[in-house]
């Protein structure tokens, strides 16, 4: 989830970047992930279009995600091979999970146990 | 205009004025509020209640608005036919006009933008699989199929090899009504969704999914009618022997058809399809019961 407080002192532009920046490394948003179009989200978060393509330039630049073109921007993939897979294993795990209605936390204890 | 026409516009008027009035009455509006949450999984919650019913009582009115226009041209239009077929296009049109009244009331009505407040979104992209089930969608493109199926055959096996008007209208109808549901229904999902709070969001959802759903019925209905024409064209197209086997057992499959779309419909959780895929955690909460959202969800 993201969200944005018009009357903070952290401009909109860094709000969103830094939530973005949280949830890939959190695992919220893993590889593969869509984002929103820069449309949508900003008039979701009521921002200016070129505040939302702004944050999405800055994050394609820091590798954080890519712009496939017309099919939009996604959450990049690792560069690693084996991570990569791992990454979309994970990815369908997560389709997978979502389809089941299994809540995120018994998800994460199952997959856990199944790592040891 | 005969005197059974005009009581039939009498009645259709009448029942319209009637749902468009009581959908500005609050009881009303909580009574259609209270069914949406059971179709949706979702308890409604106080804050939520008065956007929550303003919301439905304009679907109504727009679903209303819509038959009426489509109900009132089709009857123009077919002022001249006195076939009982003609029972076929005016329930078309009234659905077909109930669709496109929801689909202007969705797409025209946007949610109003939180001023000088917290905004919420998802970080991640939703695309019509999100809102709508698919063996909803593949039920109703089935259909639709069948029904143009059922045409193409029937022009083969006349000897004349045409489709009768009205099999091949409802037929073109049918294929329109899908592409008018694909088109407005991504369009639909693609619309801004302004929220104050993740309640809200959830709410707004709701709201989404169900529009959805709607806008499933016209070609769900009109595809249904193209089948049975099409069906019953093929039949008579086989000669008066085939039709004479057949007819004791009509009734006693449209009766199995009935049974299996009520034992279907009642079964089905496609309204829960939106919580399963975009609040998966809501979803598992609800176990049965209707979820209370808290502004926790992520």
């Amino acid at each position: 989830m993201l969200s944005i407080d018009p009357l903070s002192a952290t401009p909109p532009f860094e709000q969103l970047r830094m939530q973005l920046l949280r949830q890939v490394h959190a695992g919220d948003l893993v590889p593969g992930a869509k984002l929103p179009t820069v449309r949508r989200l900003a008039q979701d978060l009521a921002l200016a279009p070129n505040t939302v393509a702004r944050t999405y330039r800055e994050l394609e630049v820091a590798g954080i995600i890519e712009t496939r073109g017309r099919n939009g921007t996604f959450v990049r993939a690792s560069e690693n091979a084996a991570e990569h897979e791992a990454q979309l294993a994970a990815r369908a795990f997560a389709d997978r999970i979502h389809q089941l209605g299994i809540p995120r936390d018994t998800a994460l204890a199952f997959a856990t146990a199944a790592l040891y | 205009m005969d005197s059974s026409d005009a009581t039939l516009i009498f009645i259709v008027l009448v029942a319209a004025l009637v749902m468009f009035s009581v959908s500005f009455r609050e009881e009303y509006q909580a009574g259609l509020a209270r069914k949406l949450a059971v179709r949706s999984g979702l308890a409604p919650t106080v804050e939520q209640l008065p956007l929550l019913q303003e919301k439905i009582g304009r679907r109504q009115r727009g679903a209303v608005v819509g038959a009426l226009v489509g109900g009132l041209l089709a009857w123009f239009f077919t002022a001249d036919d006195a076939s009982a077929d003609r029972i076929f296009i005016l329930a078309g049109a009234l659905a077909a006009g109930g669709g496109v009244g929801i689909a202007i009331t969705a797409l025209f009505l946007a949610n109003r933008r939180p001023a000088d407040a917290v905004t919420y979104a998802r970080s991640t992209s939703v695309s019509l699989a999100d809102y709508s089930a698919p063996s909803d969608r593949h039920l109703v493109r089935g259909l639709v199929a069948l029904g143009a199926i059922a045409a193409a055959v029937t022009a083969v096996m006349r000897p004349d090899h045409t489709v009768p008007p009205l099999t091949l209208g409802l037929t073109i109808a049918a294929v329109a009504a899908l592409v008018f549901f694909e088109i407005t229904a991504r369009q639909i999902v693609a619309l801004g969704q302004p929220a104050g709070s993740v309640t809200e969001l959830v709410y707004n959802d709701a709201i989404r999914a169900g529009y959805v759903f709607d806008l499933l019925v016209a070609p769900l209905t009109i595809g249904t009618f193209a089948v049975l024409l099409g069906l019953t064209d093929i039949v008579t197209s086989l000669g008066e022997p085939v039709v004479e086997a057949l007819r004791p057992w009509t009734p006693l499959a449209l009766l199995a058809i009935i049974i299996v779309s009520a034992i279907r419909a009642a079964r089905s959780d496609s309204g829960w399809h939106y919580l399963y895929r975009l609040w998966p955690d809501i979803a598992a909460r609800a176990d049965g019961e209707l979820a209370v959202v808290t502004e926790d969800e992520r």
